[in-house]
């Protein structure tokens, strides 16, 4: 048996976090929160500072005593368990290398203090530096390595326990962007290979959307969505996750006419506001009944500009006021008449560079897809 | 040494300087001094009742500005050893066996007649040299427990076994040092031959588990509670115990040892005329007698009648011949050795 | 963050990165410059004094004189017969057992300082340096009324319907006690400076990784507060084997040490030479023990990495 084979066994586990609350004080508080991580999965939680992210996973390993909820590791109850003998991996931002041990020591920290016999600790410590990459500088000290190295390490030191559940603290955010994009792909590649049941911790939308099987978001000590990145992209839930993940047009507006198959009429809210048709999609719930409030969420990239095809739903003429080559992206500003001002993208390729410069001084036709308008409750 | 020749050549040149500067003036010995009149004493209501009685009304009498050094007898003893020639103070006070050791080191001034007219009245016990005159008389002899006790005969009873427990001696650095040569001499002993002393001190300690009393108030404690009922001690602070109705009282035995409290003027004191009439002040019968009415210790000079109610701390005739003569040079030659010896085989007992 | 003590003791091979320097230290004579009040001042407060004491140890005492410049080794030698011995010995042991002492009971006492909330901190600072501000004398009466045959322990005993049980004034117990309560502030700030140093995600990795908290202290917190630990122990150690207040009112007459030896040579029996000696033995002794304590944290230390390295290349990494 290989030693990932080895390593796969063990770390299978499933989480589940159940009406989890942690009060600081009468004012600060968290919660509840409750979701569930499937074996061998990769779920993230995502929010800005502040959210309760870290409070979660501080709770799930040990450091704080939640004030009500369960958390329960397949099955079995975790929270009334010592820190010390939860047997959970948790990789931290700072690396918290201990500086007094050796890359090899650090690494085999966990082994030793269980007593694991010295040439199995050699030999599981070995495997592990392999795993990530770092078989040669096992006797180095963690001041003599880069920062990334000394991530690979604290990630070989919490993996070579195999334990039943992952735990990453923003383990990339201390790193340089490059590094950060090549950790991310090695990490969900290691993860992957070994089916490593993981929580991962980030204010970083691109990190939690490039690698969560699935993630929830957080915002002021709740949950608000919880999906996989598609999910939470194309079908935010709330408007916080709308605006929070990539970028989004809100439009409050209120629902004009209901027809069948999930189409709708939308009156933009504001003096003489337009009506947009909208078709929601398999997965999307039922439309409201008329006369609700409610928001559309258009993301720039389903605003498409200067299409010459006929005249279809959601057809406008508007107003450049202002553009932004972002590189790869290019960003406008339109104004319509009925509508606020509309954030839309789209590649910057020479054949739309070359129909937003022909616009002259005029207006653009602007056109939005009845099905990639997204409606959240008003 | 270098330095302190050094020293003393400039504070010499200092006082010309200033008396150069001040030849037609009225030539004040305060400006050509650079300091005030210094006195080393002891503190406490020991120095406290010093200055009441003689720096006092001396400073005023001489318009002069006092200032007391106050520090242990021994540490005093030891900086004018240090500073021999350009010492720190102006009058140091302390008993024989200090005075004795600076005179020998040439550190002192003698005493002039002219100016000290009162030396001729002093009990010559209380003299040394031309050098030292105590103003009182400070007997080390036996204290007692007049209940619990019986009246001693000797140092000798400090051993005996009713009082196991119950009896105490001097430290060495208080007053063990003259006590144990006094005691030694009792024993056929003499200041070169110590081991008699010795050997019966560690085994008072031993047998009979003595208290090491490390100064005067300690001492007094351990009467006042009963805790101690035999112990060499001092004749005035006996007399106070007893005027605090602790049924104690003062024995004079044999080999008591006699030192008194005295002033004695450092060699090359900028002050030398007016240290003089201190210690001249200190051997008036009336400043005495205030003294003595405060500390209890006979005053040194005979001419001093006693008033009725001090009559039961008159020394009685001939009693001070009984006194320890002790060889104050030999006993400071073997100082040092001694207090190994003290330690070693006293206090290790 | 690392510890700035703790990584320039291991950064070994790797050369430590230098401190950057100010516009002042760039020309090597201004530094020079800087430094000469300081030399100045070890010259004339240390140096001229321990030349003086140093010789003065080697001149012959003469009762009246003093001493006289005529040079002999007998006062060193008097300190090896078997008396002085036996009170240097009692003065080491009496410093050891302090020392222990304090470490037994300080790096404790400075982890819970150093992890405890601020107020707890203020509290617990004020409590252990407020002490040093008040008289030995005075402490030693303090603790005698606590401990005496007549303290407060024996009267509330008493008072209790039970006996006297407490017999431990006057004796080397007592002054062990006494220079405890002296040395364990010294013991504890610079611990406490250490282990403040420690970043906490050091314990929760340590906690994470199964430690429990025994095992926390031992192979996270003790290493790396190690260097605070050990300048603390020494500054402890050296205070304790110095004193002379505390024998001489907490010991009995056989607890003395060899500062009360000093102190009765130089003060009683005027014998400047011996007490001199004795002083320059124990200065001797001290310096002898900031050595020893350097060099043995710097074998412990090059132990451990060579340790580590042949445990590293003996697993085939």
């Amino acid at each position: 048996m290989s030693a990932i084979d080895q390593m796969r066994q063990a770390v299978r586990a499933s989480l589940e976090v159940r009406g989890l609350t942690k009060a600081y004080s009468s004012e600060v508080s968290v919660g509840p929160i409750s979701f569930d991580v499937r074996e061998g999965e990769f779920f993230s939680l995502l929010g800005p500072s502040g959210c309760g992210k870290t409070t979660t996973l501080r709770c799930i390993a040990g450091f704080e005593r939640p004030t009500g909820g369960e958390i329960l590791l397949g099955g079995a109850r975790l929270d009334t368990v010592p820190a010390h003998r939860r047997d959970l991996g948790l990789v931290f931002q700072s690396h918290a290398l201990f500086p007094h041990l050796t890359v090899a020591e650090n690494v085999g920290f966990g082994l030793s203090v269980r007593k694991v016999e010295a040439a199995e600790r050699r030999r599981r410590v070995a495997d592990a530096l392999a795993l990530v990459g770092l078989a040669d500088l096992g006797s180095r000290w963690p001041q003599q390595i880069s920062g990334g190295q000394q991530q690979r390490v604290a990630l070989a030191r919490s993996l070579v326990l195999r334990p039943p559940l992952l735990l990453l603290d923003e383990p990339l955010s201390s790193l340089d962007l490059k590094l950060r994009q090549q950790m991310r792909e090695e990490l969900r590649r290691l993860q992957k290979q070994l089916g490593q049941t993981t929580v991962f911790v980030t204010h970083d939308q691109t990190e939690a959307l490039a690698m969560s099987d699935r993630l929830a978001v957080l915002s002021g000590g709740r949950i608000e969505q919880i999906g996989t990145p598609e999910q939470i992209y194309r079908r935010p839930t709330t408007r916080f996750v709308a605006g929070f993940i990539g970028q989004a047009n809100i439009l409050d507006a209120t629902i004009a006419v209901r027809g069948d198959d999930g189409v709708a009429g939308l009156r933009v809210a504001g003096p003489d506001g337009v009506v947009l048709r909208v078709r929601l999609g398999e997965g999307s719930g039922a439309v409201p009944p008329p006369g609700s409030a409610a928001a559309a969420v258009i993301r720039p990239e389903d605003v498409v500009l200067g299409d010459d095809g006929p005249d279809a739903e959601n057809t406008f003429r508007a107003q450049v006021r202002d553009i932004e080559y972002l590189g790869e992206d290019t960003q406008v500003t339109l104004e319509a008449p009925g509508l606020p001002p509309l954030l839309a993208s789209f590649k910057t390729t020479r054949t739309a560079s070359a129909r937003l410069a022909a616009r002259g001084s005029g207006t653009l036709r602007v056109r939005i897809d009845a099905a990639d308008i997204h409606l959240i409750p008003g | 040494m270098i330095n302190a020749l050094s020293r003393r050549s400039m504070l010499l040149a200092a006082s010309g300087g200033a008396a150069a500067l001040t030849a037609g003036g009225i030539g004040n010995a305060q400006a050509q001094a650079g300091r005030p009149f210094t006195w080393a004493a002891t503190g406490g209501t020991w120095g406290a009742t010093l200055d009441r009685v003689f720096v006092e009304p001396f400073a005023r009498a001489n318009r002069l500005q006092v200032l007391h050094a106050a520090q242990l007898e021994s540490i005093a003893t030891s900086k004018l050893l240090a500073s021999c020639g350009s010492a720190p103070f102006d009058v140091t006070n302390g008993p024989q066996s200090d005075a004795d050791l600076l005179n020998d080191a040439r550190c002192l001034d003698a005493l002039d007649p002219g100016v000290v007219r009162s030396l001729g009245d002093v009990y010559p016990q209380a003299l040394e040299g031309n050098f030292y005159a105590a103003f009182n008389i400070l007997l080390f002899g036996m204290a007692w427990n007049t209940r619990e006790a019986a009246q001693p005969t000797s140092f000798r009873d400090l051993a005996l076994a009713r009082y196991r427990g119950r009896v105490a001696i001097p430290a060495y650095g208080w007053y063990g040092m003259p006590w144990l040569h006094a005691f030694n001499k009792e024993l056929g002993g003499d200041e070169d031959n110590i081991t008699p002393g010795i050997q019966a001190v560690a085994d008072i300690v031993r047998r009979n588990r003595a208290v090491i009393v490390e100064n005067a108030d300690h001492g007094s404690r351990l009467m006042e509670s009963g805790e101690v009922v035999i112990m060499p001690y001092w004749n005035g602070r006996t007399a106070r115990l007893q005027a605090a109705r602790v049924p104690a009282a003062f024995e004079l035995v044999p080999n008591t040892v006699s030192v008194g409290s005295g002033f004695s003027i450092p060699r090359g004191s900028p002050y030398a005329r007016q240290a003089q009439e201190l210690v001249q002040l200190t051997l008036d019968p009336a400043r005495q007698l205030e003294f003595t009415r405060w500390s209890l210790y006979p005053p040194s000079n005979r001419s001093v009648i006693l008033p009725p109610e001090l009559e039961g701390i008159r020394i009685p005739p001939g009693a001070l011949e009984r006194t320890a003569r002790l060889d104050w040079k030999k006993v400071n030659d073997h100082r040092s050795r001694y207090l190994e010896r003290w330690n070693r085989e006293v206090l290790n007992a | 963050m690392r510890p700035t003590s703790i990584s320039s003791r291991v950064e070994g091979g790797a050369p430590a990165p230098r401190p950057p320097r100010g516009a002042a230290g760039d020309a090597p004579s201004a530094r020079v410059w800087l430094s000469g009040p300081y030399v100045v001042l070890l010259l004339v407060a240390l140096v001229v004094p321990l030349a003086h004491l140093g010789a003065i140890s080697i001149f012959t005492h003469h009762p009246r004189l003093m001493f006289v410049a005529e040079p002999t080794l007998e006062n060193y030698a008097r300190l090896l017969q078997p008396y002085y011995l036996e009170v240097l010995v009692r003065t080491l042991r009496i410093g050891l057992v302090t020392t222990l002492c304090c470490m037994v009971l300080g790096v404790p006492l400075a982890y819970w300082l150093a992890r405890c909330g601020p107020t707890a901190l203020g509290i617990g600072l004020f409590l252990l340096v407020m002490p040093m501000m008040v008289s030995t004398v005075v402490r030693a009466f303090g603790w005698m009324i606590i401990l005496g045959r007549n303290g407060v322990i024996n009267q509330i005993s008493v008072g209790l319907g039970f006996e006297r049980w407490l017999f431990v004034m006057n004796t080397e117990t007592a002054v062990v006690i006494a220079l405890v309560q002296i040395c364990l502030p010294l013991l504890v700030l610079p611990t406490l400076a250490s282990i403040e140093r420690i970043p906490r995600s050091l314990e929760e990795a340590a906690a994470n990784l199964g430690a429990s908290p025994v095992q926390l202290f031992r192979r996270v917190i003790l290493p790396l507060a190690a260097p605070g630990i050990a300048s603390g122990a020494v500054l402890a150690f050296l205070v304790a084997i110095g004193v002379v207040v505390t024998p001489a009112l907490m010991g009995g007459r056989g607890s003395r040490m060899i500062g009360n030896e000093i102190y009765d040579q130089l003060i009683t029996a005027l014998n400047w030479p011996f007490a001199s000696a004795m002083a320059i033995a124990l200065i001797a002794i001290v310096l002898g023990a900031v050595i020893a304590s350097r060099a043995a944290a710097a074998a412990a230390e090059r132990f451990r990495r060579e340790a580590a390295r042949r445990r590293a290349s003996a697993g085939g990494a």
